[in-house]
């Protein structure tokens, strides 16, 4: 993890709902344009359950790595801050997320 | 023009289940809205009951009837949000038109952005079915269709950003003959060459709720929104995109739809 990323917070945008299934889950979430649903990862699905039990305060992106591994194991080949990173890109192009430095 | 207090013109109207009162500025925009309205009179359905919003109707520049046909679309507009107003966390609302059979009431919903496609398919497709709407379809948690058989709403084709208001009898369409519930559930995508052949595609649950979502009004005000739209989607068989280019060759899809052949 570089120095930027390690500075980065990550708190949970505007989620007004969310729907699990067998096939994987979708959050609703409030945006400037009205609502729209964003369908999770599992890797995303799991960054929200973390997210969602910080009562909305901001996670450092370090910590919420670390969260993670704990959570879900360290992935195999894959570096897991530049897996998490993604996925909080990934989120907050979504509008699902919030990711401050 | 023969000028009146607004408070003696009011024309209320039946939309989405909800009484709408309109207050005009004259007598010959009261004859107009009420020829206009004329499917959503609530005298004509059933009584007025409870008026649950008022809106004042712009009055038109002149006393032509081009002005007054001009006042029109504003004055649907605020019906329309009135409504939608009324029946936030009642209802689950979607930009869409809808037709049903009449003797079924097995209920097709066209679900599409505006001015992409709504209307001209349902003046194509509704003689001989029932009309709910060509813009907001309201659907009731047991899966009932609300009706809102508003004017339809369509484009000059000498001023592209005019449309009038046509009274959906003169368009040959009806109210439905016996209580309308949702059957299908489509998302319009007019982007197919004219003879290609209309395209029915699948989408899973989540890719429906992610279509489906920005087009719905309120959606956030139910409980369990989510939960809400999914059990919808389940129930109807799944979300369906119709690719296709002109209105009329959408028919046998749609008529397989509602007979659940589809």
């Amino acid at each position: 993890m570089n120095k930027t990323q390690g500075e980065v917070f990550v708190r949970l945008a505007d989620v007004v709902d969310r729907l699990d299934t067998d096939d994987g889950s979708a959050v609703l979430v409030a945006t400037s344009q009205g609502h729209r649903v964003a369908v999770l990862s599992p890797l995303g699905s799991a960054l929200l359950d973390v997210l969602d039990g910080a009562d909305g305060h901001p996670i450092r992106l370090d910590a919420l790595v670390r969260a993670l591994v704990d959570r879900l194991g360290r992935p195999v080949g894959v570096d897991p801050q530049q897996a998490v990173w993604e996925a909080v890109h990934a989120l907050s192009d979504e509008h699902v997320v919030v990711a401050e430095s | 023009m023969t000028k009146e207090r607004a408070a003696d013109l009011a024309v209320d109207v039946q939309a989405l289940g909800v009484t709408v009162r309109i207050l005009v500025p004259s007598r010959e925009m009261h004859a107009a809205v009420e020829r206009s309205w004329g499917l959503c009179l609530a005298q004509s359905n059933g009584g007025s009951g409870e008026i649950v919003a008022t809106v004042t109707a712009a009055a038109p520049d002149d006393d032509t009837e081009d002005a007054l046909a001009r006042a029109m679309p504003g004055l649907t507009q605020q019906v329309t949000a009135a409504a939608i107003r009324a029946r936030t966390g009642s209802l689950l609302m979607f930009h869409a038109g809808a037709l049903c059979d009449q003797e079924t009431g097995a209920t097709i919903a066209v679900v599409a952005p505006g001015g992409t496609g709504k209307t001209t398919v349902v003046r194509t497709l509704g003689p001989g079915r029932g009309y709910l709407t060509d813009e907001t379809v309201g659907v009731k948690p047991d899966g009932s269709v609300v009706p809102y058989a508003k004017p339809l709403s369509v484009r000059r084709p000498d001023a592209f950003m005019h449309k009038d208001e046509i009274p959906p009898d003169e368009l040959g369409l009806e109210l439905p003959r016996v209580d309308p519930w949702l059957a299908a559930l489509v998302v319009l995508r007019r982007d197919l060459d004219r003879g290609e052949p209309v395209r029915v595609e699948r989408v899973d649950l989540l890719e429906a709720l992610v279509a489906l979502a920005p087009e719905t009004s309120s959606l956030a005000a139910l409980d369990r929104p989510l939960r809400v739209l999914a059990d919808l989607v389940e129930r109807v068989g799944g979300l369906r995109i119709l690719r296709y280019h002109d209105a009329e060759d959408l028919e046998p899809v749609v008529a397989a739809l509602l007979l659940g052949a589809a």
